[in-house]
């Protein structure tokens, strides 16, 4: 299936998410939170474009990233092993997921799911649940991060969200994450110009069985 | 299909045309170098009035012979598709070096679709492509409608451009009953994820660029005047989102969006517009929704 979902709000507001492809698909093939329209005009932004300009590339999206302070763990080596993107270029078949600079990108690293509620994700280092609850004016959203192994980030972005940064009176949907963002970089895709918001936290050490959770609130005028 | 929408997708065409004419230079050809934008522009062109004796006939055709078809990188099946379409209503102007099947081999799946229906207007189609085509209808497409240009991914816009591939492929063996469903199935695909604005290729790469809509207007246009009724409410959506973005001149955006529109003479290298890839022009889009438009219009 497509993996594409949406629902309509009474008032007449579209909301589309999809499911994530796992790092076998393009940047502009997903929307891991809302994109939400109305009558033509967008309220929140959309992904992707030209892979090769940082502010369209794989760290635009709204999903938790981080590097690794060390060095790759084996089961992720072997996890990846055989995930390469030849669904895309024949020669990906000589690149897996593990990449040299230790990006580790959770659309890339885990693999998803579609689930009730919204999508799952999971590999032998962690798993990783996003839930959708909508409401008459109003989306919740709910990240779980659980972690199946002791692990070491040199930086981690939680908590990642994208608008369009104009907070006016004509500002037809605000979005209020759980955890202050500290971080912010300027995207851009077909929806024009747009900014990237998260948590950054340095030197992250994480247990195996330490859990994370945060939500994000679409409220829509 | 309604006259008013007919009138406006020709009208629309016309105007846009008469823009590409005002930018194409004689000498020195659209203002950022096209891929296979010469070869749509001739062939749009020979579907308005003046046909080939326009002057913009003349200079993309001009400005085509000239292109160096001998780089690996070169378009064929997208050129070859125009040649040979515009062969049946012109059939002395093709420069000789350009006339016949050739191909580059792109692998995505539209590429493929462009590649069998380009064998068949050379009349080179044969029972294995028939069998690769048959054999391609069963693993690209999802049980949702959607079809792949590559495997585990999804674009609307490239869904919508095999749509029209299938589209011109049915037109030359209108009886093929799987080919008729494979379509018919995209078609719905495609529909039910439109928006009520008429927004339709909000995900996946390309994403509301005017190169799907042309493509996608013509498939739903054949659909509901050849091949099944549709609900001309969705299709009257989709046709007045895309043409509300014309601008005065005739041209229009590359990708569609009121917020932080681009520059009306973008180009990818000096520009780096928002929604766009490296490979975009104005100048190979364009011309090909003008053409969409005006086969639309053609339509009975």
């Amino acid at each position: 299936m497509s993996g594409i979902q949406r629902c309509r709000l009474p008032d007449g507001t579209n909301v589309v998410w999809a499911v994530p492809l796992s790092g076998m698909g393009h940047v502009a093939d997903e929307q891991p939170l809302p994109y939400i329209q109305r009558r033509g005009v967008e309220l929140t932004p959309r992904f992707g474009g030209e892979e090769q300009q940082r502010e369209s590339g794989l760290t635009s999206l709204p999903v938790p990233y981080g590097y690794l302070a060390g060095r790759w763990p084996w089961r992720q080596r072997i996890f990846n092993f055989p995930r390469r993107r030849i669904n895309i270029y024949w020669r990906n078949i000589f690149k897996d997921a593990t990449r040299k600079d230790r990006l580790f990108h959770f659309i890339e690293q885990l693999e998803f799911i579609a689930t009730r509620h919204g999508f799952a994700g999971s590999s032998p280092l962690l798993k990783y649940q996003r839930s959708f609850q909508i409401g008459t004016n109003c989306i919740d959203v709910s990240d779980v991060i659980e972690f199946r192994e002791d692990l070491h980030f040199a930086e981690l972005y939680l908590c990642p969200w994208a608008d369009f940064q104009t907070i006016d009176s004509s500002t037809k949907c605000h979005i209020q994450p759980t955890i202050t963002a500290n971080y912010f970089k300027p995207i851009k895709s077909s929806t024009g110009a747009a900014c990237w918001h998260a948590h950054k936290v340095l030197d992250a050490k994480y247990r195996r069985g330490d859990r994370l959770t945060w939500e994000y609130k679409y409220l829509i005028k | 299909m309604s006259k008013p929408r007919k009138s406006n997708y020709r009208l629309s065409g016309e105007r846009l045309l008469k823009h590409l004419d005002a930018v194409l230079h004689p000498d020195t050809g659209y203002p950022d170098k096209p891929s296979w934008g010469y070869a749509f522009s001739y062939l749009a062109a020979l579907l308005t009035k003046d046909g080939e004796s326009s002057p913009l006939a003349k200079k993309a055709l001009h400005h085509l012979a000239l292109q160096d078809s001998t780089d690996l990188n070169y378009s064929w099946e997208f050129v070859v598709y125009a040649l040979q379409t515009a062969r049946y209503r012109s059939p002395n102007l093709i420069p000789a070096h350009m006339d016949g099947y050739r191909e580059k081999g792109t692998r995505m799946f539209n590429w493929f679709l462009l590649r069998r229906l380009n064998k068949k207007l050379c009349n080179t189609y044969n029972t294995i492509d028939h069998l690769k085509l048959w054999l391609a209808s069963k693993i690209y497409q999802e049980s949702s409608g959607l079809i792949l240009d590559e495997f585990k991914t999804r674009s609307l816009q490239y869904h919508a451009f095999c749509l029209f591939a299938i589209a011109e492929l049915l037109e030359t063996d209108p009886g093929n009953t799987w080919l008729k469903r494979w379509f018919t199935e995209g078609i719905r695909f495609s529909l039910s994820q439109t928006l009520e604005d008429g927004t339709a290729l909000y995900i996946g790469r390309g994403q509301e660029q005017i190169f799907g809509y042309g493509a996608l207007i013509y498939s739903i246009e054949y659909c509901h005047s050849k091949v099944k009724t549709l609900n001309e409410d969705c299709i009257n959506q989709i046709s007045a989102r895309l043409l509300s973005f014309q601008r005065e001149d005739g041209s229009y955006p590359l990708v569609l969006r009121h917020r932080d529109p681009e520059p009306k003479t973008a180009n990818f290298a000096d520009d780096k517009p928002a929604g766009w890839y490296g490979y975009n022009t104005l100048y190979d889009y364009q011309p090909f929704l003008a053409y969409c438009l005006l086969k639309a219009s053609n339509l009975r």
